[in-house]
């Protein structure tokens, strides 16, 4: 019993390990984005479409609210992260009904590699959206004082990301496998729906909280710049 | 150890590929299908209200022309009540004077056929008794009778007063050859010789007198000196009764007529 897929090697040429989260991860990307071209392939701009089509148009204007909610502007830029973020995480979770499929989010490799994504992805956003001096400012903020605290928060919220989904994903696939050998029949099968949620859940948390940061990251300063610019 | 680095970048790798696939194959399209579906139906809704409002101010525009028919009709209608009944006055009017007319016509008629009728009737009746009359007398005129008239003739010459007399006589000189004695019977040559001689001594001396037969006079003898006559003869008095008659008859018909006329 692996406690990650990380542990899996399927291929080995010298130092690189072909593991199972890499091949999955490959897997769950070729499954999305052959989906994607698949049913964008024709798309139609009528009034008529196909369900497939209405699903896509579902989740991204979906997406669209849901950043248009968390970060109140508008979801243009955001939504290729965000979107993928959910995407990607809410796939690798929903597949793991497939018999033998391990999650790639059950690995802390790629949990932290999506918080490392986040974590170099804030400043980008934050910078592109006020320039790079007005950005680091903020750490500084309210005093200098602050600086070391703001960076380990920086630093905390991006092992919280990746420990969050990691724990969640990993314990659902765990707690699957032991109750297996405890109950063999049925119980298995109710966690296991259970885990499509929490799995839909933490794609949902991880979004949005990356969302959050990045919002913060652009429009903290914005309201800040805003009541400096009012005299305060 | 839970993380593997070279897992951790691969993974970093391949989220950075997803991302660029899926904004490539999924946001993108997606977005763009959706932005042009709401272009269409948002050109479509503005057409629609372009055609709504067409279609109303279309609709206005008919409702108009059908009120301006609905007036043009009860107009022309009216109108031509109006001149149906103008016309069915002037008809009646006309045929009330066509009639008025013939009925006057027709009683003109009638009166003038009373008229002539009565005319006829009238003058026949003369006719009739001035010739009823004319025989009677001529049947009860004999010798006797003419001889008296002879006398009653001269009586009346002999008696005559000096202002008929000089009357008689500036009408004798002016028309010396045309005196004459008319007679309805032949006047015997004894008489004759008296009259002359009468003319002669009481009128006009040397007067030549000639004597005429005329039957026309009915009865009755008289001397006519150019326009003066002096003497009798039934005719003239036959002639005086039917101017009498005539009158008398006109009198009493005409009014009448005149009355059923009205």
């Amino acid at each position: 019993m692996e406690i990650s897929p990380d542990n899996i090697i399927i291929r080995q040429f010298g130092t690189v390990k072909l593991n199972a989260t890499i091949v999955y991860t490959w897997i769950v990307m070729a499954v999305m984005v052959v989906g994607s071209w698949l049913i964008t392939r024709r798309l139609s701009t009528e009034t008529g479409f196909s369900r497939w089509q209405n699903l896509l148009e579902v989740l991204v204007t979906g997406i669209q609210s849901q950043i248009r909610a968390v970060s109140h502007q508008e979801a243009g830029q955001y939504l290729p992260f965000a979107g993928t973020l959910f995407l990607f995480i809410a796939v690798s979770n929903l597949l793991s009904i497939v018999p033998g499929y391990q999650a790639p989010t059950g690995s802390l490799s790629t949990t932290a590699a999506l918080a490392i994504c986040v974590f170099i992805a804030v400043p980008l956003f934050g910078i592109s959206e006020k320039g790079l001096a007005r950005y680091l400012k903020h750490y500084v903020r309210p005093t200098p004082l602050m600086l070391p605290f703001n960076i380990l928060g920086e630093l905390s919220r991006t092992v919280a990301l990746a420990v969050r989904l990691f724990g969640n994903v990993m314990s659902a696939t765990m707690i699957a496998a032991i109750l297996l050998s405890v109950v063999p029949l049925f119980f298995p099968i109710v966690l296991q729906v259970l885990g499509l949620l929490t799995g839909l859940i933490q794609a949902y948390i991880f979004a949005v909280l990356a969302m959050v940061y990045i919002a913060s990251a652009t429009r903290a300063y914005k309201e800040r710049e805003e009541k400096s610019e009012k005299g305060e | 150890m839970l993380i593997d680095w070279f897992t951790v970048f691969a993974q970093i790798i391949n989220f950075l590929v997803l991302l660029f696939l899926l904004k490539r194959f999924l946001y993108g399209r997606i977005i763009d299908a959706m932005d042009k579906r709401e272009e269409k139906i948002a050109a479509r809704l503005c057409v629609a209200d372009e055609k709504i409002a067409e279609a109303e101010s279309e609709a206005e525009n008919y409702r108009m022309k059908q009120a301006e028919l609905e007036e043009r009709r009860a107009h022309m209608l009216a109108r031509a009540g109006e001149e149906a009944e103008a016309l069915k006055r002037e008809l009646t009017g006309r045929a009330r004077e066509e009639t008025a007319k013939l009925k006057e016509d027709w009683q003109e008629s009638l009166a003038r056929e009373k008229r002539s009728f009565l005319d006829d009737l009238r003058r026949k009746t003369a006719k009739e008794v001035f010739s009823i009359a004319g025989k009677a007398l001529r049947d009860l005129s004999n010798q006797e009778l003419e001889e008296h008239m002879v006398e009653v003739f001269l009586d009346r010459l002999c008696g005559l007063d000096s202002r008929m007399l000089k009357k008689l006589r500036e009408s004798m000189q002016k028309s010396r050859e045309e005196i004459a004695v008319v007679s309805a019977f032949e006047v015997p040559a004894g008489k004759r010789q008296r009259i002359t001689r009468d003319i002669h001594e009481h009128v006009l001396k040397d007067v030549e007198v000639s004597y005429i037969t005329d039957p026309d006079l009915l009865s009755g003898i008289e001397l006519r000196a150019g326009e003066y006559i002096v003497g009798w003869n039934l005719r003239d008095y036959l002639r005086g009764m039917e101017r009498e008659i005539e009158g008398l008859l006109k009198e009493k018909t005409v009014p009448e007529g005149e009355e059923k006329s009205e």
